[in-house]
Formats: C-alpha cells, structure tokens, sequence
C-alpha cells in the first residue's frame, strides 16, 4: 500500500534550483533511507514533504491524495511527523510538555503516548519536569524523537539525527528507530551517515545534486555503486 | 585593459552617479530660486512652504533615527516642544535676539537630548520607542508647570519681542510689507536654511565611514545584536542630532507662530505621527523619502483638510497600505525599479579611462568586486587625494591573523582595509585545533557561540589513536585535548571558554563576516605587489587582478599577513632563522563515511604507523574534517625527490591503506605542503608588522600556527588603535615584536619537537625500517610475548605514547606565555614558581606580563568571566572591596592620559561578586590592591594594596606602559 | 494615617493598571508584538459597553459580556487579515501599523461619538466604600478593579502553563516554524493571542469607563501607562505585570499627595528610574 509519494518534486531558492524532478515512494510499514553528501538536498526535500517549502499541489501525494502547498499544520495533521536536523526543542517548555506538544491537535490512537515513550527513553521520565535545554545532545534528541512520535505518525521523518552526537548515543537512538519501525509506522531516515542508513533501511535513495542517482535494497548495491552515488564520478 | 601599465594616480574612487549630477544641478538651481520665492510669492504661500520645509527638517532628523540609526522614537515631540519653550524662554525672559533664541534652543536641545539619551539607550527596540514616548510625556507635564509661560494653558510671544529680530525692518522695508508678513519672510528663510543645512549634514554624515557602518549595520540584524561600542556611540550622536535639529526646528515653528501651549507643543500627532507617515509614505531609509513624504503630506492635506477627523483616518490608512504594500515608500519603489539615487552614499571605483566625468555621456564605472555574504555600502575609503585609498591601516593577507586584525581593528574603530589575493578566504581545511585562548579573542569579538554551533566539541577530539590502520591493529591511545579526567579539570578552571575542532574554511569566514559587520572594507583579488615607507607612513602598490589594474594604497601602518610564503617579509628583509623543507607532506582532501571505524573512539586524529610513513609529521595522518564523512589523509613523501605526481588510483591505494579497508570514497583535493621550522628575528621594521605565518612557519603538531597568528593579531590591534588615536607614543608599538617572538620562537620549537617525538614510538616497535605490511605485522607482533624483552619493549611504548602529550596536552604552552617588555611593568616581586611541568600544564598568575587569570564572577545574577570584565580596546583595573581609591585614580588618569582605564571592584557589596571566593584566591593582591589589565587580557601591572597616592602610581605605571614615560 | 490610606489607594490603582497592561503582556510574550492602539481599543470597549448599557438598556454585566465576545471576534479578525502580515524581523512594519490603527481609531470614535466626556453608570456601586476601620476605607470599585485583574492573571497562567492551547502559544513564541510541525498553525495561534488579548481589553475598558470619565482620545494616556508596567514587571511574566501595575500605582498615589500635577509625572519618573537600574525590568523571564 503506498504511502507517500513524490511526482517530478521540484524545489527552488530564488534562481538555485536545489531539486530536479524526484520521485520517490514509500509503502506502507517500509524505512526507507535517503543518504546524500551535504548540500545534496536532502533536507529541502523534507521541507517540501512537510510543506515548510511550497510546492505545487500534484508533486507531493500522501494515502493517494495531494498535499503539495498545503500549510505545515494541515500535512503534519493527516499522519507525518518530523524529527527536525538539529533537534530544534522549544527551550521554555519542559521535557514533557515538549512531548505532550507533539500530539497538538491530533489525538490519534496508536502505540505511542506518553508512557510508551518512557519506557523508550527511561532517562526522559527522571527528567521529565526539567527545561529541556539542561539535556546532553543525546537526551535532547530522544526527546525529539519522542515529540514526533507522540502524534503516532504514519509517517516519520528523521532528518540527520545522527548528526553532532557521540557514536555511543547515535546508537542508543538508532536502536530507537527500529523499535519504530516494529510498531509499524513508515520511517524516512534521512543521513549523511551511510552505514548507519544502510543498517536500518528496507530501500535506500541516494541524492547528489538535487538529483535520486541510485535506489534499491541495500542487500543489492555493492559499496562501490554507492559510492559513486553518493559522490558523483 | 589593452595598456598593461595604467597610470595608477588616474584611478580614483567616486560616489556620484549621473543621476546625482543632475540633482547638483537641479539643486543649483531650485536653492536660489527658493531664497528668492518670497519677492513673488502671497503670504498664505510663503506659510505654506514654511510648513512643508519644517515638516523636511523634523521627518530627515526623524529619518535618520529610525530609517538609518534602526532607532524607533515615537517621542521626537519632546524636543520639538523644548525647542519652542526654550526659544519663548529665552526671547521673553532672557532677552534674546528670537534669531539668537532658535539656535541657543538647538544647543539646549542636544544638552538635554545627552542624559535623556542616557536612559533610553539602555533600553533596545519596541522599549525603546515607549521610553521615548514616556520622556516626552515627563517633559510635557515638566513644562506645563512652569508658570512663569503659562503653565498648562501656554502663552503668546509678545508682539515686540517678536519683532526684535534682527533684519526684520530691512525685509519690511525691501519688501514693502508689512512686519508680520516680514516676520513670515525671515522665518521662511531660516526654515530654507535649516533644512538645506539638515540634509547636507546628513547625507555628509553618511557617506563617512561611521555612516556607512552606521546603514550596514541596518541591513544586517544579527550584526545588530553584536554592536561594538563603537556603533553604540555613533547611534547616539544620532540621536544627539537628531535633537537638535527637532529643538531648531520647533524653536523656529513657535516663533512663527507666535504661540505656544504644552499640549501643542509636545504633540504626538504633529511631531511624530505626521513626521513617522511622511517618511514611511515617501520611503524610510532614503534622503529623497522625507522630501516627497511632506510634500506628499502637504498635497493630501490641502485637498482633504477639510473633512477633519476623516483626513487624520486616510492618512492613517495610507500609512499602513504602504507598510504593508510597498514597505520601502514610493521612493523605494523607485530606487528598486530604475537602480537610481540623487544622493548615493555608496561609493564606485571609476575605472582610469574616464579621468573626468562627461555629463553627456554614460558615467563609465566600475564597482569593486564585491565578497559573497557583504551587503550594500562599500565601507571607509577616505576621500581620495593623492593615493587611490588612504586608510590608517593596511592588511595584507585574509588568513586567520588577517581577518583578526581585521575583526579587532573594526570593533576597536580603527580604518582598515584588507586585501587579499586571491577571491575568497582559505579553501583548504588547514588549521582546525582552536584553542582556549583563541576562543577567549574570539568571545570578546561576539563571535563566539557562532564557532561553536559550527565546531566539533572539546568530547569528540580526543581520542588519539596510535594504529597500523584505521581498520586494522591499533597499538595505543591518548586521551587527548584536555579529554582525560586528570586534564579536564585543568582546562575548564583555565578559561571560560572551551577547545574545539573548526576547520580554517568555516573559522575564517566568521571572523570575516564581524569584520565587515563592524566596518572594514576588503578587497579580494588583490595582490600586494610592493611596499615604500616614510616617517608618515606607508605606501603599498596593489594589482586588482580582476581589471588588471595596478593602484597604489595609502595607510599610516601596514601588516603583513600575507603567509608562508609572505612577500612582505622578504621585501622587508626579516631576518629568518632556521631552515625550511624539512621534509614532505601531502594532503588528500576526501569524503567518505568511516563512522564504523571510529564510533567507538571519536577523534580528530589518527595516527597511522605504516612502512614508509615515519618522517613528514611522523606518521600517517586520518584527520577528521566534519564528523565523520569528511576526512583528510596526510601521507609524507621523499622531499629530495621532489613532488611525486601520483595517478588517482594511487591517491586511492594510499587511502585504502591509511584506512585499512577499501570503503566507498571521493578525493576532493589533493595538495602538498612541506615541513618547515623557521621564525623571523624580528617582526616588524618601522611601520611594517608582520604576524602569523609569514614570521612562524611550522608543521601542524600542537595545533598552534592559526592560534598563534590569531594571538599575534589581538596584541597588536589595541596597540595600533592606541598609537593611531595619538594616546601612545609609537614606542608602544615595538612592544609587539618583543612580546610575540618569543611566543613564535618557541612554538615552532615545540611543534617540530613533537615530530621527533613520534620516531621513538617506531624505533620501540621495531618498525622504522620495515619495507612491507607482512614484516611490519610481525614487528607489530614482538611486543605480544611473554618475554622479558616484550615487556620492556611494552614499557617502553607507553611510556613514549604518554610523551605524545607534549603535542597533544600541552596546555602550558597554549596558555601560559608570559610577556616581557616595556608595555610590562615589573611589581618588583619575582617570577612565580612553576609547580608542574611548564609545557603541559598553565599557571595562572596575575604576576605582570602574564594573562589575567580566569574565574568566575556575578553580576547582576548574571555569570561573567574575569576576562569578560576587560578587553575591548581598554585598561581595567580590578580591585576589591578597599580599593574605592583605585577607581578614582583610574578616572583621573584616563582623563588626563586619554586612554580608557575603566576601575571594576569585586568583592562582597561591589559591582561584581566574587560569588565563588576564587577570586580572593587567584588575584594575588590585597583588597585594597590592584591589577591593571591591558586590552589584550595582559596583565600589565599590579600593586598588593593601596598607596598613598594611587592616582600618581597609576599615572606613571600608565605613562610607561603608554610609552610615555619621561 | 494618610500614608496607609495611600498606600491601599495605590495598590489598588495598580491593579486597574495591571488590567490595562496584561492584554499587552500577553501578546508581546507571544508574538513579540508591540500593539500602539492598545489604549484606544480600551476605549473602544468602553464606547461599546456604554452604547450596551444607555443605548440597549442592557445589565453592566452583559454590555461587558457582548463587548468581550465583540472584541475577542474583533481581535481574532484584526490579527488575521492585518496584523500578522506584519510580523518579522524588522519592528518597524508592527509599531507603524499599530500607530496607523490608533490614529484611525481615535478620529472614527471622534466622528461617532464627538469629544464629549463619558461615563459608564455604575449606580449605587459606582460610589460604595467598605470601611475597614481606624478611618480607612477602600472603595467597591477599586477593590473590585484589583480582584478582577488577580483574576485575569489567575487564569492566564493556568491557560498559559497548564492547557493545551497555553503550551502551543509558549511552543509557537519559542520557535513559530518548529511549531508549525507540531500542526500548530501559527496564524491562528496568534490570531487567538490577539483575540484573548482584546477580551483582557474589554474587561479593561469597563473600568477604565466606570471609574473615572474618558473620551475617545484618551487611549494612548492609558496606553503609556500600560507599558509602564509591562516594563517595570518584565516582559512574560503576569505576576510581574501586576507588580509593576502596582508600583506605578503607588509611585502616582504618593505623587499625586505632592500636587495633582505631580500624580503622573511621579509614574513616569519611578518608570524611568527603573530602567536605569534594571532594564529589562524586575522580574525577567529567564528564557529569551
């Protein structure tokens, strides 16, 4: 069953054009990875899932129906989250409000609600009164994860979230991930970090440019094929 | 460009535009044309004109606050009505000339506008706009209980003090009218003086260098968050300004009236709201909006009078539709659509083919390449006379002592100007380890939490690994960067400030970025071609290798960071000691994921024992660029043999094996440097001061050459902004290469040192000579037995790895240098002992010549570092609770010396809380002692306690340090 | 004597103040508004309670009910379709916008109700004192005044700190864009800040029409005193709002024993005294 898919996305800053003609699916209870080196356009394509970028209606349909330049609070209510590059935390709400903040609006039914993100992330229920500026990156990110996941999304999308932690914690949050996956959402990991990507990924798209130069199952594609992908030449 | 050798003294820098010409010309025109309109004109006219041309006045003054000083009043009436009230005072009490009142009003107006000012400018944005509101209230209700005029019900100018202007009976006369039509006349005239007289000295204003920073300033918001104290200072002679032209002004518009009450005199409709649509209609921002806003107004108001409060409502309305339509007015819409100015305040470079403008043709102009990320006005070139571009200041060479000098100049407020050759900053990650210190230059530019939003943290550094290959044996590790547990206490109580990883690519352009925010102007493509100096300055000939044309700078010092490689060195003839091309090294700049290689031990560095690769910088080097995708592999080569000249596939192989497996990968640069170990004798010949690598060239270990030049730059900018502003003799300057050559003596020792420090580490191993990966895995296999000869051999390795910490922990030399010179003042007791090792370990003492100690202190529940407290271009004295007299001694000798000495009591009750106590601990002197810091964080001198004359000990301990001494 | 009596008098003109300004407080904090038309809008409230009450003949009670309902569509729409167009970086764009609005308020009140002064009857209540002994005695209106404004602030916190919708307005001040992901639409988000604000603003208006006389310009008097208070307590916080509602009120009752002159002036002087000394106010949120 499809789930989110992508027509010939395109996507401009002023003159820079940053996508060229992307398609891309992805199915129903399927992780799905997009890697890319910086500047690849990795995160713009999130943008313009998630509506933080325009695009025209026909370009992004999410459950068969079109949601391209819908505003943010529309896309993220029919079932996707994001999990933002950088964490992005609202500093002047505690760490469980930050949770809490994530279902706004949306009370879906699902696996996740509070309790079930605590027993994730035990860590976040011993701090759960405290700002969530006082966390260590990682802890920070936990919460960022648990706050998309709050609105039991159907879709998840996780930009860079390995990005700026500590190898131990990338995997603390990564085993996090496939937790995810088995409660049967949809997940977009977006990395730089390939091997991270490869390990949790059913598909992998691999941008360059603005452009998807590989797609397949990682079982299939030899490091190489990536490589070249992934750098161009 | 067909003549390659151009007459440089034709090329000159412009700021008219044709359209500017013909507004001189209009101008030329329309002004005489205006002075003679009363002989012509009816009275209700001339009346007329006289309220358009005030409405000029107030809307420019209002104009220059908001539309160019980003300050938003709402309360440009309580000038306006002390303007008037002083002018009725003034004429009726006093006796005044009215003539001679309007302009003592003026005066009065700036007088007042000073503590008026002084607490409003502590408030910023949307609080500040109320508080000017609230000041105009407190002067509205001031005025209205002043009885002698009125109080709240006003009063009239009587008729003869109204007449007692001077000329009044000569207009009368020559006009044939009758007083008060020649009262209109005269106040007509001064209404045209006053506003001709406002524009020009605004639009003078801001084709200066404190205008022009004063508009880039505008455009860029987050440069507005980090203001200097330079730019605070120019916004409130803005302010000051724009006073008193308001206080002229309405001292003009009362005595032409004749009649004044507080609630008309300090009306928010008439003086702010008439004046904030005007310029918000006719286009903030501009000198040409105010003008077609009041006229604008003046149409509108003629046609719609009538219809009273319907009138008011339009305008309101049209105000907001434009805010909301077109936010620059229409004279931005203009501007935007036809690229033209009648007053243009940026400035171009007229190429030498047009010696003088021909009116009838196209101005031919060229403007100056500009920097990616630079906004608007190209900032100070001071008019040109004789040479292309005067400033007080040349740098040579963008790098990292280059664009420090440049930050710290700006924000110190010196001119500068900074050329580089090639098009942009550094495109090579060299340098990366960023220092405790570095961060502490780096903290008082402002720049600070952006390097560490871009940098890897101190955490991830310090894993340094000693290994065969990244994926195959590792033979040892060192906690490195302060990382160990021992270590880390030593570097966090050293600095408020932390280490981090940021490649020179992003560093720089951070740097670059406050530079040009606080007003220096940089020239890239711009190659130094040679230098001649005179007791008055320098004169450096430069190629803008853009239009190939060669032009000449003039500037009162110049400083020479232009390299390894400098030119200017060499020209100078700096005597270089040691020798160069010690060995080979090249560098392969690639991307490729190894997280799986390093995840569990995240580190800058890896070192790679692999045959052939003792010698370069000891080892093999993986080095992380941007965790951990980009990485640079360094690889020596046989410096005799010349550069080798590698296929890709080669590169490739030597990557394979530095990593040890063969993972996806693209090389993105390869480029080859060679090891060097020389410092100059000196830094610096007359006027000429040279930093950074063109006077210490050595290879990477320690990580010290982009800290060191960074450092080089922060302990000459104060000293050139001391000299420059005549507060210093030029004696202080000399203080620069005795302080610096040392600190770049024994750098370059160190880090060649610490590659010889690593051969040990092969010799134990057994494997300096191996040929082959089999023989060096058996070599790698000796130290596993159970022999007596393994387990020295074990001993051995680590005690020559824990060595390694002289490269990698060597926290003495990165933050210990003390200076001796004569901008040090001897306290008379002997140097502090070291009580650990010199090298590894920083010993905090406010013993002059070393840096002032770091702890923590309070301020208003506000946590500051002891160096938060000094810096910025001036002195600090810190004393404590018994040291009152110390800050009276440091206010009379900043006044009498010139330079700033700003006196900071800590302790239980003072300004600042030694909250901690540490204080007490580290200052070394009584409470009623004191330590006098530089501007560079230095200590310069300190007394254990008070004196019996401490103004006259500072004074002299100032006039030594000052080179001043007699 | 005399000294106590003011001091009670001051206190409760601070919570007359504290009202004016927690309308203003609130959509600051939340979307670092400035709003200049502020005090005319109070007005404008007072003009519609009063038309309730001498035009329609309606109880006090529900004049001020349909006025809060009123403004709170008033202030919903207001946002909307003006004023977040204006907001951004620049503060220039919201403080002219605000301005415009005033002046256009003001002279359309000038036109319908001309410049006569007004006051909202409060009958027998209007003049009611309690004595609380030893020749003191606090007024029903005052006392009143101070009991609704507690009452604001109470609520505002609790749907600030302990709502849904609260959070949302804390997440959207913190990060508009982030929270636009949590399927916070920010335009509504602030729509309803401005709407909530314009009910304060309401409750405002009905004392500032029944304890002493107004005409449609006294908006921005009113206004000037609004900020004062927002500053002196600090942006962000309620209780601070009130606190600095109640040091202006007791700084203009000791002014005003001097001479009547001196009653506003002492305010603004006691505001500007507090700016020297602590700038951003007494009681500053940590954040921000």
């Amino acid at each position: 069953m499809r789930l989110l898919e992508t027509h010939a996305l395109e996507a401009f800053y002023g003159d820079f054009q940053a996508l060229y003609g992307i398609d891309l699916r992805i199915d129903e209870g399927e992780t799905i990875a997009v890697v890319g080196a910086n500047g690849a356009g990795k995160s713009t394509l999130l943008a313009a899932i998630t509506g933080l970028r325009q695009t025209p209606p026909d370009m992004v349909a999410f459950d068969g129906r079109p949601i391209g330049g819908l505003k943010p609070a529309e896309i993220v209510s029919r079932g996707i989250a994001l999990v933002p590059e950088g964490r992005r935390l609202f500093p002047s709400l505690s760490v469980e409000e930050n949770l809490l903040i994530g279902n706004y609006g949306r009370k879906v039914r699902g696996p996740w609600s509070l309790e079930t993100i605590y027993r994730l992330f035990p860590v976040l229920k011993e701090r759960r009164s405290q700002p969530s500026t006082s966390l260590s990156g990682g802890q920070q990110q936990m919460v960022a994860l648990g706050r998309a996941l709050m609105s039991n999304p159907r879709l998840l999308l996780c930009d860079e979230i390995s990005l700026g932690l500590a190898p131990s914690v990338i995997k603390d949050i990564y085993a996090a991930v496939a937790d995810i996956r088995a409660a049967g959402a949809s997940v977009v990991v977006v990395e730089q970090n390939i091997s991270q990507a490869l390990a949790v990924a059913d598909r992998i798209y691999c941008l360059l440019e603005g452009r998807v130069t590989l797609t397949g199952h990682p079982g299939e594609l030899s490091r190489d094929q990536i490589g070249r992908a992934y750098f161009g030449g | 460009m067909a003549d390659a050798a151009i007459d440089a003294s034709r090329y000159r820098v412009a700021k008219s535009t044709r359209a500017s010409i013909i507004a001189l010309a209009v101008m030329a025109v329309l002004v005489p044309a205006l002075v003679l309109a009363p002989a012509v004109m009816s009275r209700s006219l001339l009346q007329d004109l006289f309220f358009v041309l005030t409405m000029i006045t107030l809307a420019q003054c209002w104009n220059l606050l908001a539309g160019f000083g980003g300050l938003v009043s709402i309360g440009q009436q309580a000038f306006v009505g002390l303007g008037g009230y002083a002018g009725f005072a003034l004429a009726i009490l006093v006796g005044f000339d009215p003539l001679a009142a309007i302009a003592c009003a003026g005066i009065l107006g700036a007088l007042l506008a000073l503590p008026t000012g002084f607490v409003l400018f502590r408030l910023q944005g949307a609080y500040f706009a109320i508080g000017t509101w609230v000041a105009a209230e407190v002067y509205r209700l001031s005025f209205a209980q002043w009885t002698t005029l009125g109080g709240g019900t006003g009063t009239s100018l009587p008729s003869d003090v109204a007449r007692g202007i001077v000329g009044l009976e000569t207009v009368a006369t020559l006009f044939d009218v009758r007083s008060s039509h020649a009262r209109d006349i005269l106040s007509y005239w001064v209404a045209l003086v006053l506003a001709v007289a406002v524009i020009g000295a605004i639009y003078a204003f801001l084709r200066t260098r404190n205008g022009l920073a004063l508009s880039a300033m505008r455009d860029n918001p987050d440069a507005a968050e980090s203001v200097g104290v330079d730019v605070r200072r120019v916004k409130f002679a803005v302010y000051v300004f724009a006073a008193a032209g308001a206080a002229l002004t309405g001292a003009l518009i009362y005595y032409q009236k004749a009649s004044i009450t507080p609630q008309s005199a300090f009306s928010v409709i008439d003086w702010t709201a008439f004046v904030l649509f005007i310029v918000v209609i006719g286009g903030i921002g501009t000198l040409e909006g105010p003008i077609i806003g009041a006229l604008i107004l003046f149409a509108l108001q003629n046609w719609l009078a009538d219809f009273g409060t319907w009138y008011l409502m339009a305008l309101g309305a049209l105000a907001i539709l434009v805010m909301l339509v077109a936010p620059r007015g229409l004279w931005g819409f203009v501007v935007e659509r036809y690229d033209f100015s009648l007053f243009p305040t940026r400035r171009r470079l007229i190429g030498p083919d047009t010696p003088v403008p021909d009116y009838t043709q196209p101005v031919r102009e060229m403007r100056l390449p500009h920097a990616a990320g630079v906004s608007g006005a190209d900032l100070p070139l001071e008019v040109p006379t004789m040479f292309d571009i005067e400033t007080d200041v040349l740098i040579v060479g963008s790098g990292p002592a280059g664009v420090a000098s440049a930050a710290l100049l700006s924000s110190y407020g010196v001119a500068n100007v900074m050329i580089e050759k090639y098009s942009w900053l550094a495109n090579m990650p060299r340098a990366h380890i960023t220092n405790q210190r570095t961060m502490e230059i780096l903290r008082e530019l402002g720049v600070e939490e952006e390097v560490y939003k871009e940098a890897v943290p101190q955490e991830l550094m310090g894993n340094n690994v000693f290994c065969e290959s990244l994926a195959g044996e590792e033979v040892g590790r060192l906690l490195t960067w302060g990382n160990h547990p021992a270590r880390r206490a030593d570097y966090e109580l050293a600095s408020p400030s932390k280490m981090v990883d940021i490649p020179q690519t992003l560093l720089e352009p951070i740097i670059f970025g406050k530079a040009m925010r606080e007003g220096c102007l940089v020239r890239f493509k711009t190659e130094y071609l040679s230098h001649t100096q005179d007791e008055n300055g320098v004169v450096v000939t430069v190629n803008d290798r853009v239009a190939d044309v060669t032009y000449r700078i003039r500037a009162k010092y110049l400083i020479g960071a232009d390299g390894g490689r400098s030119q200017i060195v060499e020209d100078l003839g700096l005597p270089l000691e040691g020798k160069a091309d010690l060995a080979g090294s090249m560098n392969i700049e690639f991307d490729a994921d190894l997280s799986h290689l390093v995840e569990h031990r995240p580190s800058v560095l890896y070192w790679i024992f692999q045959p052939g690769s003792a010698g370069g910088i000891g080892a093999g080097v993986l080095r992380m660029i941007r965790p951990w995708h980009k990485w640079l592999g360094m690889w020596s080569y046989d410096i005799a043999k010349g550069r080798p000249n590698y296929s890709d596939e080669e590169i490739r192989q030597i990557l394979f094996r530095l990593i040890g497996e063969e993972v996806p990968l693209k090389v993105t640069r390869v480029s080859y440097w060679a090891v060097n170990n020389i410092v100059a004798r000196r830094y610096s010949v007359g006027r000429v001061f040279c930093m950074g690598d063109a006077v210490h060239r050595h290879p990477p270990t320690n990580g010290l050459g982009s800290n060191t030049s960074i450092q080089d730059a922060y302990n000459l900018a104060w000293k050139l902004k001391l000299v420059l502003d005549g507060t210093a003799d030029p004696a202080l300057l000399d203080t620069y290469n005795d302080e610096r050559q040392p600190v770049g003596k024994q750098i370059v020792n160190r880090a060649n040192k610490s590659i010889t420090d690593t051969l040990p580490i092969f010799d134990t191993l057994g494997i300096s000579e191996t040929e082959t990966q089999e023989e060096m895995r058996r070599q790698l296999d000796t130290r596993k037995a159970s022999t007596v000869e393994a387990e020295a051999q074990r001993k051995a390795l680590n005690k020559q790895i824990r060595n390694k910490s002289y490269e990698f922990n060597c926290h003495g030399v990165e933050m210990g240098q003390r200076y001796r010179s004569a901008a040090v003042v001897p306290d008379g007791t002997p140097e502090p002992e070291y009580t650990r090792d010199r090298e590894l370990y920083y010993h905090p003492t406010t013993w002059p010549g070393a840096r002032l100690p770091h702890v923590w202190v309070e301020r208003d529940r506000q946590k500051l570092s002891t160096l938060d407290l000094v810096g910025r271009g001036r002195f600090t004295v810190l004393t404590g609770v018994a040291g009152a007299g110390w800050s009276l001694a440091a206010a009379r000798v900043s006044a009498e010396t010139g330079a700033e000495v700003r006196a900071i009591q800590i302790g239980p009750g003072c300004e600042i809380n030694d909250t901690f106590g540490d204080w007490a601990l580290v200052s070394e002197v009584g409470d009623s002692g004191c330590v006098l810091v530089r501007p560079d964080g230095y200590v310069g001198w300190r007394a254990p306690m008070l004196s019996a004359d401490p103004a006259a000990e500072l004074r002299q301990v100032m006039r030594r340090i000052l080179g001043r001494a007699a | 004597m005399i000294i106590a009596d003011t001091l009670i008098q001051g206190i409760l003109l601070g919570g007359l103040y504290a009202l004016f300004a927690t309308g203003l407080s609130l959509i600051f904090g939340v979307m670092r508004l400035v709003n200049l038309a502020h005090g005319d809008l109070m007005v404008v409230a007072a003009f519609a309670i009063l038309i309730g009450v001498e035009a329609l003949g309606l109880p006090i009670i529900l004049a001020a009910i349909v006025a809060g309902v009123g403004m709170f569509a008033f202030g919903y729409l207001l946002q909307s379709l003006l004023l977040n167009r204006t907001l951004g970086k620049d503060i220039l764009p919201p403080l002219l916008v605000t301005f415009g609005l005033s002046i256009i308020l003001q002279n359309g009140m000038l036109e319908a109700f001309s410049a006569d002064t007004q006051r909202i009857p409060f009958g027998a209540l209007g003049g009611a004192s309690i004595a609380l002994g030893g020749g003191l005695a606090v007024g029903v209106m005052p006392l009143l005044t101070f009991v609704s404004a507690v009452a604001v602030i109470v609520f505002l916190n609790w749907l600030f700190y302990h709502t849904e919708t609260g959070r949302a307005f804390r997440a959207t001040s913190d990060n508009p864009e982030i929270a636009q992901l949590m399927g916070i639409d920010n335009s509504r988000i602030f729509a309803l800040a401005m709407a909530l604000s314009l009910v304060v603003v309401a409750i405002a208006g009905l004392y500032l029409g029944a304890r002493a006389t107004f005409d449609p310009l006294v908006g921005p008097s009113r206004l000037i005193f609004a900020f004062e208070a927002v500053i002196i307590g600090g942006l962000g916080s309620f209780w601070g709002t009130l606190a600095g509602g109640i040091i202006l009120g007791l700084a203009q009752s000791f002014g005003a024993q001097i001479s009547p002159e001196w009653q506003t002036l002492s305010g603004h002087i006691v505001f500007l005294l507090v700016l020297l000394v602590r700038p951003r106010g007494l009681f500053p949120r940590a954040v921000d």
